[in-house]
């Protein structure tokens, strides 16, 4: 297995996986409020494509190793456009609405979860 | 070669991927948003395709004009004319002014090139500067050196900001924004020797949405904000020592203190509030006599800026039992503990001592040694209780370059509770002018009263014209009716309604309400009475019309006079005692000492706590069956133009929606498109001052042919603030504002308009006191009557606002605000009640509102029965939108707020929808309301200058924007590149398996 290793490209598809775990983990801990709830379908995206990121790693295969950070990718956009009117709030200076950390962490970390697990791929997970 | 193609394919596949996500994304969040996308971008995402014979465009409400050019140039001349008329001079020692036309002046103030409202000025959409309009025809020569200077002194920034946003949470960080000293270098004092004929010292205060000037002490150890900084009168004083006649021009909305003028050696000064973006043409007009000034003020300005019992209890106030309130209260409130502001409170403890009203009923007080009204308990001075040391310029007073006398000469009592005073008003100076006629009232303060609770001031505004321009030794007869019901006093203890009661009433004409109320004592043989200047005089009883009424009349204000319904307490939770027990003492002018307002500590008691939760229950009629949605009926609201609100036709049209189209007409904002009636998006426009966008198109068109006009060159123009346009004291005037502004809509194609505020300056310091028009509801309520008046006339639908008692921006979302009844329904609701009422059987009285954020007792305002139906609709007559403002923060349930009579939320996402939706299906009432909602909201609609255009055969088709197309047109470039890419990279990674 070790043979079959492109460094730098699975490590970072393996920080892809790690930033997109925490994202939605972020997520979850935030929770939701009136203007935007939990979602489930973007918990689960974020679920398989890390599971299908680990199983890659294992035995990657090709053209699958795209799927996770795709799946990053859609999480970020599906938190971004949930979060819309919450973004207008902060801006408009709706009472208890600010950037908290959690927010933070979650955009943060799934945007790089995405673009690492992008790099990831190009780089190539597999050196065959 | 084979590992190079997979690398490459690899890579596209990788980044193709990538970016295909991305489109898709874009296109799911750009389509969820399309409504605000749209709305901010001013394109239709659908359009209305006629589907029957071609035949003549509808114009149901017509323009004036036939070109963008010509509304601007009639918008902007109205606007001018408001600064003309409503720029007050305070003071003109030694006929400083007029100056002679072409006079060189240097103008001082670092506001002088940074105006307070006064921006998007002329045709091109940029500023015309102060120079620029006083220099215009040859008015004045302004100073370049030292206006050069101002602008390059560095200083810039916000004049006032609240660093907790538009909720004003936190107290707010002010700034003069002057010059430092060292601007005034040896050039520039130079630069003064050739613009010699006066110095003019601009003075300029701002507050803003969310933000009250603060009125605690500057940091440094200065002034409060609405003084006199240091700074400012280092300013005066430069002026003042190089220069023979020195002019002060106040540029502000809030009432500033303005008794150092004199000590500082002024000569001249006058109120030009914020002159929009053509209003300094018209002072420069004044300042050279081009113009006679017949601005009256709008409100009293006082020596000190604290010195109303009202600021006592202003500001911030939180109840002590915070932690009790988080545990009963947060969880209900989505846990948003800070976002619906239940631990913040404020209390009315001056009762009806608004503004003039208490400074004028203290001195006949203390004149008629009554009440302790001389004691030294709310005196700015810290001796003894006096009114020549405590106001500066009475309400209602404005000097003019002539002189007029008025003659009260007859006096007519009417059948229906209305007198008609007429009044001889006679131009005796050397130049033509106009002249206003105040009315002003008073009915005895009784032994009744005493018991019951109610209070009365000593004199109040109850009836005004303004004249003609009357040339020199010119008179005419100006006749005023009085309204007694203005006189009619709420007695919410025994007859639980308006009465006039027993005891002595008198109508006095004055020049200003201190003139006023001195006539009326000299009608009372009283003695020691002092002008507003400290000069002893003994009024005129002539200007005095006097009666008695031997028994109190509870009959003739019974019953509104609009709907017939039985007027009878509706606020009685507004009352703080309604919860606490003896918890407040209002401030009573039986013992100004011992009734005198101090700041309130309250602890929520659980009565609060109860009224601070939800209070939307779910009905037991949970039979929804009889209500039709997505019937085929063939009805468009174009059909429904001029049909009467209960014609059966609605029905059919409501059964016509889909419940999501329901709820969009009402929890998504009723801007919004709906197909199946062919109603487009629409437009909307938040600003008092006019239309903040533009510019206007080359025709008034509508909707359906928005594509067949281009936009022209010329922008709407920016009126002038509320203080100012009150203050012009000219109904007629304030009609033409309508007109003007309803002109602004049909050229802009923004058809709801937030607009007039008639909130009351209940303190100089709320943030927003530029957006309403005075202190005195009565005033507030004749210029916004008339002002709706001319806007509904040209079809735009006015949202009178912010209904009502948001007179304060801290803490307004959510804050508790506590009153009596008779203080409500007497100064805050009064100052709205002309725009529900006054037209109202022409059919011109407001036809929306805007709500208030705040709660009224612990209820919020637009969930508050009592307000938006007993109120509004069964006493006022009421059937038009009431929308919320802006939805967003927590406490405004909407199920409450449905229940309650709101009818449009002022949100396009679906957050209010899916809490209506919730219950929709199990709950009758709360569908019956939504049905009767979306009715109120599309029956204006129907009969407003939005439906312009459109034909009743035309059906709503939904079109392509730009940037779906975009969107769209990215979906598949990418789709493409990822499948070949994925393809190409299968295929050189297997076969190169394959050959290994």
């Amino acid at each position: 297995m070790t043979k079959n290793m492109n460094g730098k490209g699975r490590v970072l598809y393996i920080i892809s996986i790690v930033c997109a775990l925490i994202a939605v983990a972020a997520y979850v801990l935030r929770g939701g409020d009136i203007f935007a709830q939990v979602l489930p379908v973007a918990v689960g995206v974020t679920i398989v494509g890390a599971l299908l990121g680990i199983i890659m790693m294992i035995k990657p295969i090709t053209p699958l190793e795209l799927v996770p950070f795709v799946c990053f990718f859609a999480f970020f956009l599906i938190f971004a456009g949930t979060e819309i009117e919450f973004i207008a709030n902060v801006a408009y200076g709706t009472d208890g609405q600010a950037i908290d950390p959690a927010f933070v962490v979650t955009a943060l970390f799934s945007f790089v979860a995405a673009i690492t697990g992008m790099v990831g791929v190009i780089k190539g997970i597999n050196k065959n | 070669m084979g590992k190079q193609a997979r690398k490459l394919w690899n890579v596209i596949s990788a980044v193709s991927a990538f970016m295909l996500t991305f489109s898709i994304g874009a296109t799911v969040i750009t389509s969820q948003y399309s409504n605000k996308i749209n709305g901010f971008l001013g394109i239709q995402g659908s359009e209305l395709v006629e589907t029957g014979e071609a035949g003549e465009t509808p114009i149901y409400y017509k323009s004036n004009f036939k070109s963008a050019k010509e509304v601007w140039e009639h918008n902007s001349d109205v606007a001018k004319r408001l600064e003309a008329e409503g720029a007050a001079l305070l003071k003109n020692d030694n006929q400083a002014l007029p100056l002679a036309k072409g006079a060189k002046v240097t103008v001082f103030g670092r506001s002088s090139v940074d105006l307070v409202k006064a921006k998007d000025s002329n045709a091109k959409g940029t500023n015309i500067d102060l120079k620029t309009q006083f220099e215009t025809n040859g008015n004045l020569q302004v100073n370049p050196t030292l206006y050069e200077a101002y602008k390059n002194c560095g200083v810039t920034g916000t004049r006032v900001k609240n660093p907790g946003g538009f909720g004003a949470s936190l107290p707010t960080v002010c700034n003069v924004l002057e010059a430092p000293m060292s601007v005034y270098t040896d050039e520039v004092k130079a630069s003064y020797n050739t613009y010699k004929d006066a110095a003019i010292v601009v003075i300029a205060r701002d507050g803003g949405e969310g933000a009250d000037p603060n009125p605690a002490i500057a940091a440094d150890g200065d002034a409060p904000y609405l003084e006199l900084q240091s700074l400012e009168k280092e300013m005066i004083q430069e002026a003042v020592a190089n220069f023979d006649k020195v002019i002060v021009l106040i540029n502000s909305s809030n009432m500033m203190a303005l008794d150092e003028l004199d000590e500082l050696g002024v000569d001249a000064c006058m109120l030009i509030g914020g002159p929009g973006g053509y209003g300094m043409l018209a002072v420069a007009d004044i300042l050279v006599g081009n113009t006679n000034p017949s601005g009256k003020l709008a409100n009293i300005y006082t020596s000190s800026s604290l010195s109303a019992p009202a600021m006592q209890n202003f500001g911030d106030f939180t109840f002590t039992n915070v932690d009790a309130l988080d545990a009963e209260l947060q969880e209900a409130y989505g846990g948003a503990k800070n976002a619906s502001r239940y631990t913040k409170y404020v209390v009315y403890t001056e009762g009806i001592y608004v503004g003039y009203k208490y400074y004028e009923t203290r001195y006949e007080d203390a004149i008629l040694n009554r009440g302790n009204a001389t004691d030294a308990t709310g005196a700015s001075t810290g001796s003894n209780w006096n009114y020549d040391a405590e106001v500066v310029y009475p309400f209602g007073y404005g000097l003019s370059y002539t002189t007029f006398e008025q003659e009260l000469k007859s006096t007519k009592v009417n059948n229906d509770k209305t007198v008609d005073l007429t009044v001889t008003v006679t131009n005796t100076g050397n130049v033509k002018g106009k002249s206003v006629v105040e009315i002003y009232g008073q009915s005895e303060y009784t032994q009744f009263d005493k018991t019951n609770k109610i209070e009365k001031a000593a004199i109040q505004l109850v009836g005004f014209e303004k004249t003609k321009e009357l040339a020199p030794q010119e008179s005419v007869d100006v006749v005023v009716n009085v309204d007694l019901y203005q006189l009619a006093t709420y007695d919410e203890v025994v007859n639980k309604g308006y009465i006039l009661e027993e005891g002595d009433y008198y109508l006095a004409l004055g020049d200003d309400s201190h003139d006023a109320l001195n006539n009326v004592l000299a009608a009372k043989n009283a003695t020691g009475m002092t002008d507003s200047f400290g000069k002893a005089v003994s009024g005129d009883k002539d200007k005095v019309y006097t009666w008695t009424l031997s028994e109190t009349d509870a009959e003739s204000f019974k019953y509104s006079a609009v709907t017939k319904h039985r007027v009878t307490n509706l606020f009685e939770d507004a009352d703080l005692n309604y919860f606490i027990e003896n918890g407040v003492t209002y401030l009573s002018r039986q013992d100004w000492k011992g009734t005198y307002p101090t700041p309130l500590t309250l602890t929520a008691n659980q009565k609060i706590i109860d009224g601070l939760k939800f209070t939307y229950k779910k009905s037991n009629n949970t039979d929804t069956s009889q209500f039709k949605t997505e019937q085929d009926n063939c009805l468009t609201l174009a059909m429904m133009v001029g049909a009467e609100y209960d014609d059966p036709h609605w029905e059919l049209l409501l059964d016509q929606m889909s419940v999501d189209e329901l709820l969009t007409a009402v929890a998504r904002a009723c801007k919004v498109e709906i197909p199946s009636i062919g109603k487009p998006l629409n437009y909307l426009q938040d600003t008092p001052t006019g239309f903040n966008k533009g510019p206007y198109y080359q025709e008034p068109v509508g909707y359906a042919e928005l594509d067949k006009s281009e936009k022209s060159e010329y922008k709407p123009p920016q009126y002038p603030t509320e203080p100012i346009t009150a203050g012009t004291w000219n109904k007629e005037l304030l009609q033409e504002l309508g007109d003007a502004m309803g002109e602004d809509g049909m050229w802009l194609l923004v058809h709801h308009h937030y607009a007039p505020g008639a909130n009351v300056h209940r303190t100089p310091y709320s943030g927003r006191n530029f957006e309403y028009y005075s202190e005195d509801g009565f005033l507030s309520s004749e210029m916004s009557a008339y002002q709706v008046r001319g806007a509904r006339m040209k079809g735009l639908i006015t949202y009178i606002k912010h209904f009502v008692t948001n007179d304060q921006e801290m803490n307004r979302t959510g804050v508790s605000t506590f009153m009596t009844e008779q203080t409500l329904r007497e100064i805050y609701l009064r100052a709205n009640e002309g725009a529900f009422t006054k037209f109202y059987e022409e059919g011109n009285s407001t036809n929306a509102q805007m709500g208030a954020f705040n709660r009224i007792g612990t209820v919020w305002s637009g969930a508050y029965k009592s307000l938006m139906t007993d109120l509004l609709t069964t006493e006022w007559g009421f059937t038009g939108i009431s929308d919320t403002d802006f939805a967003n923060w927590t406490h405004m349930e909407t199920k409450s707020g449905i229940m309650a009579g709101t009818t449009d939320f002022a949100v396009t996402n679906d957050v209010r929808a899916k809490e209506v939706l919730t219950d929709l299906e199990t709950d009758a009432d709360l569908y019956a309301k939504l049905r009767e909602s979306a009715h109120r909201n599309l029956y204006v609609i129907a009969n407003s200058q939005e439906m312009n255009g459109i034909t009743a055969t035309m059906k709503l088709v939904p079109v392509m924007t730009w940037y779906t197309k975009l969107c769209y047109g990215m979906d598949i470039a990418f789709a493409a590149a990822f499948v070949i890419s994925v393809v190409g990279l299968t295929v050189t990674t297997y076969s190169k398996k394959e050959e290994q």
